[in-house]
């Protein structure tokens, strides 16, 4: 839950390249607002986010950069030869569960390349959030993507707020949690659904609908929509259900890892799978779980000073594969139930909302289950007249087409999975 | 072995619907809002992002936001909203295929939790097809972005007689918070199932009502 005003933070390139020199400095997003180009790059070490508004600066060096102006296809790889079979898998598969495509290259057996081919989710969000009143504006943001949609909306509004009361951030960061812990248990299930491990599916699924429903309880939505308003929160929580809840969905999540984890057959599809290295990760720009699983620390919580008051300890593996990712997952679920029931003993009495007035050209940016989304808004009047969203997923699908060459294809769901992206979040 | 044990120690989750109502953890106050004696119809019809409240709140329309809470309205436990116009004429099993074309991801989600050990849609006989040729239902879900809506309608005439279309959540209806056209635009829908998302006990009452049960 960071933000800031833009305009303080910029830079010129010269101040740019000095603070790239002797640091690892990543290019987060990339905007075009009527003429000018707005570059935003982050020292996730230092916490510090950065914009730049220059076309000069060196961009090819920055794969990223093709996939944030929306070009996706110049990740494909160019004239591979003759033997080469090219696939379009999508866009109505049940395997994907998503309408979304793929362009796959391959000799039969070995997977060269695979670009996602987006257009089949096009809502054009951010084009009809601008013109909207911030209070709807909210709405359209969370159905960005569902499954992050507490992270979307929390995102827009501590952009746009000045801080908002102390409960409110409380109730935001526990709803924010439980959205990472179902998201975390999804993906597991979805990687042992993978390996065909019918029993852990059905019990990982479980975990999933019990924080769904604990939701559905406490927000009055099964995925919190409707929960974040501008200023503060809309509801207040009972903490008594979350107390109880938590401790039964600990306690079988523990015994179901501890069975998981000493299964060979699960163990032995997801060692070694999608690897990406420390470098690749450096060089790709990626976020969140991917980075994390490589052994870069990547995590906006960790620079958040609401965060420096809670349980909350960075997780980091260095192998880089489908199972160091899960592992960092597992010791995230871990985490976040210790963060959840933390915000929850010292949960402030205050009030649930405060008035905002909205203006000025702000950014704001949290940390999903995936990644962390980037929102940069300008509103006047409460009206929103220019939006940037930058979602997680889409820099992390640079990181997997880059992972999962190589790979044979049977390897290909437990190398997508494992990174738990979604079209409907980078098909926007 | 531990899987196995593990399985009986949890014991049985599954839900008794449809036999027996939802309890009240399958469906706690999620449903349509319904107005207090006292509730304030004309700020509610302004502040209604999706123009769903008129007289009466218009199930189709409304994306389950929660803003008319602020006056006065109230959420209602029922969630088994689906209209019904044609249904299957056999009732024993049905395959469907969900066809996404745009939707945010919670639709999806909770088409997949409809395979959760809750709600087990399996031992009501419906499953899910990776292929249009052996579908007797058509699940659509999100909304109708041009592109897919193509690929949609390939599908549709893909699937045997006889068929039935099933809609589900406000995007598909009407268009919900993303714009004026819903799927019924494009194709002709029997059963609609409204929810943003729907949820599965919703979902399983509307795939239900499909296979004339």
């Amino acid at each position: 839950m960071i933000s800031g005003e833009v305009e303080a933070s910029r830079i010129s390139v010269d101040e740019l390249e000095d603070m790239a020199k002797n640091r690892d400095v990543a290019l987060t997003a990339y905007f075009c607002r009527g003429d000018e180009c707005l570059y935003v790059w982050t020292d996730y070490e230092r916490g510090r986010t950065e914009f730049t508004a220059t076309k000069e600066f060196d961009l090819r060096s920055r794969p990223l950069f093709h996939a944030l102006s929306g070009e996706m296809d110049a990740y494909q790889l160019k004239c591979p030869g003759n033997d080469v079979i090219s696939l379009h898998y999508g866009p109505l598969t049940t395997g994907l569960w998503e309408a979304g495509a793929f362009k796959v290259l391959t000799y039969g057996e070995r997977i060269l390349n695979v670009t996602p081919d987006f257009g089949y989710k096009r809502r054009e969000v951010e084009k009809k959030v601008v013109g909207r009143r911030v209070e709807e504006a909210i709405f359209l943001i969370e159905r960005l993507c569902g499954t992050y949609s507490v992270a979307y909306s929390n995102a827009f509004c501590t952009a746009l707020e000045n801080g908002c009361p102390e409960r409110a951030e409380y109730i935001r960061a526990i709803a924010l949690e439980l959205e990472r812990l179902y998201n975390h248990f999804h993906v597991i299930q979805r990687l042992t659904a993978a390996a065909s491990q019918k029993v852990a599916i059905s019990h990982f699924s479980a975990l999933v609908e019990e924080i769904l429903r604990l939701n559905a309880k406490l927000f009055h939505h099964r995925y919190a929509f409707g929960l974040n308003v501008l200023g503060g929160v809309r509801r207040n929580v009972d903490v008594n259900i979350i107390d109880k809840k938590l401790d039964a969905i600990e306690k079988d999540f523990e015994e179901l890892v501890n069975i998981l984890l000493s299964s060979r057959i699960f163990i032995d599809r997801i060692h070694n799978t999608a690897t990406l290295s420390r470098e690749d990760v450096l060089k790709l720009d990626s976020i969140g779980i991917a980075a994390r699983g490589s052994g870069v620390k990547r995590d906006v919580r960790t620079f958040d000073s609401f965060y420096s008051n809670t349980p909350y300890r960075i997780a980091c593996e260095r192998d880089g594969d489908s199972l160091a990712r899960t592992v960092v997952r597992i010791r995230e679920i871990r985490n976040s139930i210790e963060i959840i029931r933390h915000l929850i003993n010292e949960l402030p009495q205050t009030a649930l909302k405060s008035e905002v007035e909205c203006n000025g050209f702000r950014y704001g940016r949290v940390e999903a289950a995936h990644g962390d989304v980037f929102v940069a808004v300008e509103v006047k009047d409460g009206v929103v007249k220019w939006i940037g969203i930058r979602p997680a997923s889409l820099v992390n699908y640079v990181a997997f087409i880059h992972a999962v060459e190589r790979n044979v294809f049977t390897d290909f769901p437990f190398a997508i999975e494992s990174f738990g992206l979604s079209f409907a979040d980078s098909d926007r | 072995m531990r899987w196995i044990f593990r399985g009986i120690k949890k014991g049985i989750l599954t839900t008794r619907y449809p036999e027996e109502k939802p309890a009240y953890d399958e469906v706690p106050e999620i449903g349509l809002p319904v107005p207090d004696k006292c509730a304030d119809f004309a700020s509610a019809e302004s502040n209604c992002p999706t123009g769903a409240i008129a007289d009466a709140v218009d199930a189709e329309k409304c994306i389950f936001c929660g803003r008319c809470e602020d006056f006065r309205f109230k959420r209602s436990r029922t969630v088994e909203l689906a209209e019904v116009r044609k249904a299957l004429p056999f009732s024993k099993s049905i395959h469907v295929f969900v066809a996404d074309v745009g939707s945010c991801n919670a639709c999806n989600r909770e088409v997949e939790m409809l395979n959760n050990p809750f709600y087990d849609f399996h031992r009501l006989g419906i499953f899910f097809t990776p292929t249009p040729r052996h579908a007797d239902v058509l699940l659509v879900i999100g909304y109708p972005v041009e592109k897919t809506v193509k690929a949609l309608l390939e599908a549709y005439d893909a699937m045997p007689e006889p068929k039935v279309v099933v809609a589900a959540g406000s995007c598909a209806l009407s268009g919900g918070i993303f714009g004026e056209r819903g799927i019924d635009r494009y194709i002709d829908v029997d059963v609609r199932v409204p929810g943003c998302p729907p949820p599965p006990i919703a979902l399983l009452h509307g795939l239900l009502k499909a296979s004339g049960r």
